[in-house]
């Protein structure tokens, strides 16, 4: 006879399945927005980790003739960089301690549940193919424990200990609004949630075998004795599916603009002209945005006219 | 500092209606220059000023723009404000910026790193108005209120508090000439947003649709440039007559006789000054003409109209005039069939035309454009002139221009030529990348209206004084001839002013100048001094 629960735990995969392609799809919306912006005029600033010159914050600039040299990029040295920033949050532990702490925690929290993700998926893989022991399977075990642990509670201190600071620093608490606080709330109380799963699920069974649900395909193998949920796990995938659903529409996403503030902007100093060579490419680009119509009123504006007939 | 948090302004505070400001700078908040004994103090503006302008921001004006009269002034200050904003955010309005603004609009966290980068922020004592953040928080209120979904169907929850009345515009379009858009606050924020960016946006809306901008900048900055050739008024024939001056004056300070060239059809290198320099400061062209001869380059200056004036303040408020002032630049040269234009010692104007204005050429107009610093560089380490740096025995602390660190990443040229001309050259904290701007920064050296030069020099320049201070601790109060090698016309122009308001020349022997001037100072076959110790100017 099939659980009661069973019914349920379709449901809940199904608004999984929806809410993390739904997620997907508008975030890809939305790089493509930004992607296709066009060619802006330069705006970089330095220091620009992949020019040759970076080490003292300089440029191909500071060679005579430049546009007769190469101007080869440094692409090694701008991970470095992103790197720093993206794992240390550098400027920010330059530019505010205070807040550095709980943001690095909340950050690295994130990593690691990210991690944890992994390596529970490849666990429910494991799992699925019947290798559910063994030394493999165990050192993923093992492993998405320790991920799991220490980035739940990590990212759980850092996002209590980010609307702590919000609160209390007088400097930027003024100019918060609601909507700050409550994305900050929202993603502690799925953490909260997560804590509660743990007194449950302390393991990671369930989970693990609820991924192992969701890669088979919703049933179509069910492969292990925990067909059905702890209520605590429950709430915890419907929390996470309504922030999948949320995601993409907040300034939460700002990992996907701070690609573009680096990469597009602050890091893009690629002259028109290299080693003697226009860059035809652009210069299709830059002949589009000359042919843009001026909209502005104001009475030095050619409204109306074309940017290159300025 | 007294209590922060009965300074704070919030947004509300900034949207009503009032003739007070909001703030007032008190000489006791300011970071403290301790080794100036005394200083002017501040003073408050006439009545027959505030009356008539809006000076309810900090008491001060840099546009000064005139109270409205009636309800339907009033209107339409908001209406053409929101107009310029959606303008702003379209492609065909911005697609010069579009990608940046949109970036910067959408993704601040308010996490409040970039405040203490920002020096006119630290420098008023942390006037919560003057922080990066706050600027750009009042603009994008308004932004998501009128133009996004969330904006639209939350309200204040997702907003936050915000009326855009006309009150807030003007202060608003006040508050961005209160940022020297150093971009020093862009280096500091972990997304990267550019809060700099958004005071030029700001300031673009106001030009653009508004019609409103310091006059400095727009009626006798670019409006006067495209029309007579320079911002500073001087047409082809003045121009000329300056060039024999300079010829004259070269042989009578130094001896050499040299023909400065003008108009001189396929010379390898077009030199652009800004014209400032043959008002203000000739000896800095001049020290060009003598590097540049013995060096033997092939080079020109012009005398067309615009060809003689390398400014382009488009690039601190108008990319309408930016992208006509370069488009006249390269128009000149390639009438004059030079290989190459070189931008003098000029910050905004490298900027301008060898970086920002790049992606307005064709492959059909592109002609490549340098800084001369790399060229100096390039004589002085190759010694294709004699120097004896014993000549410059006096302490050189080098001011990095913005717009040529930070802005263009050019950092060590000027250094290798200082580092050989000059044996008491000693940096300033921080500098390179990560220098303080002059406060003369995105327009406010050339801008003197109103009272505005009092906020400048107290609050703009006020990092950059205690860093000079700083620099010389030393020989201070020794005596000693001193010297700011600024190689910049707009940050020369700030620090002459400063220098003049904190009486830097009478207390401590503190002078500034170029950098060319430094090379000719050391040139072996010069046997007078081209940098006099005992004049300041
Ligand atoms: S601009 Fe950047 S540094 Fe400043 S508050 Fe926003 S996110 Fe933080
Ligand atoms: S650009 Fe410079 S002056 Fe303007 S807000 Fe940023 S740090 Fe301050």
């Amino acid at each position: 006879m099939q659980n009661p629960s069973m019914g349920l735990i379709n449901y809940i995969a199904y608004v999984s399945y929806f809410s993390f392609i739904f997620a997907i799809i508008v975030t890809l919306l939305k790089i493509s927005k930004y992607a296709n912006t066009p060619l802006h005029l330069r705006w970089e600033l330095y220091p620009v980790p992949s020019e040759k010159e970076h080490v003292h914050g300089g440029s191909y600039l500071e060679r005579p003739e430049w546009w007769k040299t190469e101007i080869k990029e440094e692409r090694g040295s701008e991970l470095i960089d992103m790197l720093k920033e993206m794992i240390f949050i550098k400027r920010l532990y330059n530019n505010k301690r205070k807040q550095w702490y709980f943001s690095f925690l909340f950050h690295g929290g994130i990593y690691l549940l990210l991690i944890w993700f992994v390596f529970t998926f490849v666990g429910s893989v494991l799992e699925l193919a019947n290798i559910a022991s063994g030394t493999l399977f165990m050192a993923f075990f093992y492993a998405s424990l320790a991920f799991g642990y220490v980035g739940i509670f990590a990212t759980f201190i850092g996002t209590v200990g980010l609307i702590g600071l919000r609160a209390t620093d007088k400097r930027v608490s003024y100019l918060t609004a609601p909507i700050d606080y409550f994305n900050l709330a929202f993603i502690s109380l799925i953490l909260l949630s997560m804590i509660v799963s743990l007194f449950s699920d302390p393991y990671f069974n369930y989970a693990r075998s609820f991924l192992a649900y969701l890669i088979s395909g919703t049933g179509l193998i069910l492969p292990f004795k925990q067909s059905f949920l702890p209520v605590t796990s429950y709430i915890t995938v419907l929390l996470l599916c309504l922030f999948f659903l949320y995601l993409p529409f907040t300034k939460m996403t700002h990992f996907l603009g701070k690609f573009y503030t680096y990469h597009r902007v602050q890091w893009d100093s690629r002259p028109n002209m290299v080693a003697g060579k226009f860059d035809e490419k652009k210069d299709v680009l830059i002949r589009k945005n000359l042919s843009l119509t001026v909209p502005w009123d104001a009475p030095h504006s050619p409204k109306g006219k074309k940017w290159e007939e300025l | 500092m007294g209590g922060i948090m009965s300074e704070i302004i919030d947004p509300k505070k900034f949207s009503k209606e009032s003739r007070e400001p909001l703030i007032k700078i008190k000489l006791e908040d300011l970071i403290k220059l301790e080794d100036l004994k005394e200083e002017p103090p501040i003073k408050e503006p006439p009545t027959a000023w505030t009356e008539r302008y809006d000076f309810t921001l900090d008491g001060h004006a840099a546009v000064g723009i005139p109270v409205p009269k009636n309800e339907e002034e009033k209107g339409a200050l908001v209406e053409k404000f929101l107009k310029g904003l959606e303008n702003d955010l379209s492609k065909e309005g911005n697609w010069t910026f579009a990608q940046q603004f949109k970036l910067s609009m959408d993704y601040c966290t308010k996490c409040g790193a970039c405040e203490e980068a920002c020096p006119i922020y630290v420098a008023s004592g942390k006037k919560n108005i003057y922080s990066p953040l706050y600027r750009s928080e009042i603009l994008r209120r308004i932004y998501r209120k009128h133009f996004t979904s969330a904006g639209k169907l939350f309200g204040s929850i997702v907003t936050g508090d915000i009326e855009e009345t006309w009150q807030l515009i003007t202060r608003l379009i006040e508050l961005s000439y209160r940022c020297n858009i150093c971009r020093r606050c862009a280096q500091a924020c972990p997304i990267g947003i550019d809060n700099g960016l958004i005071a030029r946006e700001i300031r673009k809306i106001a030009s653009q649709e508004l019609g409103i901008a310091a006059k400095e900048l727009h009626e006798n900055g670019t409006v006067l440039q495209l029309k007579v050739g320079s911002s500073t008024g001087m047409n082809p024939e003045g121009f000329k007559k300056i060039v024999k001056m300079m010829e004259e004056d070269i042989e009578s300070k130094t001896g050499l006789k040299i023909k400065i060239p003008v108009d001189e059809k396929g010379a390898d290198i077009l030199l652009i000054h800004n014209a400032g320099e043959y008002l203000s400061w000739p000896e800095n062209p001049e020290a060009y003409a003598i590097i540049f001869e013995k060096a033997g380059l092939s080079w020109t200056l012009s005398a067309e109209p615009i060809g003689y004036d390398s400014v382009n303040y488009g690039v601190w408020y108008d990319d309408i005039q930016l992208a006509r002032v370069a488009k006249k630049h390269v128009e000149i040269a390639r009438k004059l069939g030079v290989k190459r234009i070189v931008v003098g010692e000029c910050g905004h104007a490298t900027k301008a035309l060898v970086v920002t204005a790049e992606r307005l050429f064709t492959k059909e107009n592109y002609i490549p454009r340098e800084s001369v610093l790399p060229i100096l560089a390039d004589i002085v380490e190759k010694n294709k002139i004699d120097v004896d740096p014993q000549k410059n025995d006096f302490p050189v602390t080098l001011h990095d221009p913005c717009n040529i660190v930070r802005l263009s990443g050019i950092v060590e040229p000027q250094r290798k030529i200082l580092r050989k001309i000059a044996p008491s050259f000693r940096e300033m904290e921080p500098h390179g990348v990560w220098n303080y701007c002059c406060g003369g920064g995105s327009g406010f050296a050339i801008m003197h209206s109103y009272n505005f030069d009092q906020w400048k020099n107290k609050v703009a320049a006020r990092m950059k004084v205690k860093q000079i201070l700083d620099a010389f601790k030393k020989e201070l109060n020794d005596g000693s001839f001193k010297y700011v090698c600024a190689p910049c016309s707009n940050c020369k122009g700030e620090i002459r002013d400063f220098i003049s308001h904190y009486k830097l020349w009478e207390k401590f022997r503190i002078n500034y100048g170029g950098l060319a001037e430094l090379v000719v100072n050391a040139m072996s076959e010069i046997k007078n001094p081209y940098i006099s110790k005992d004049e300041f100017h």
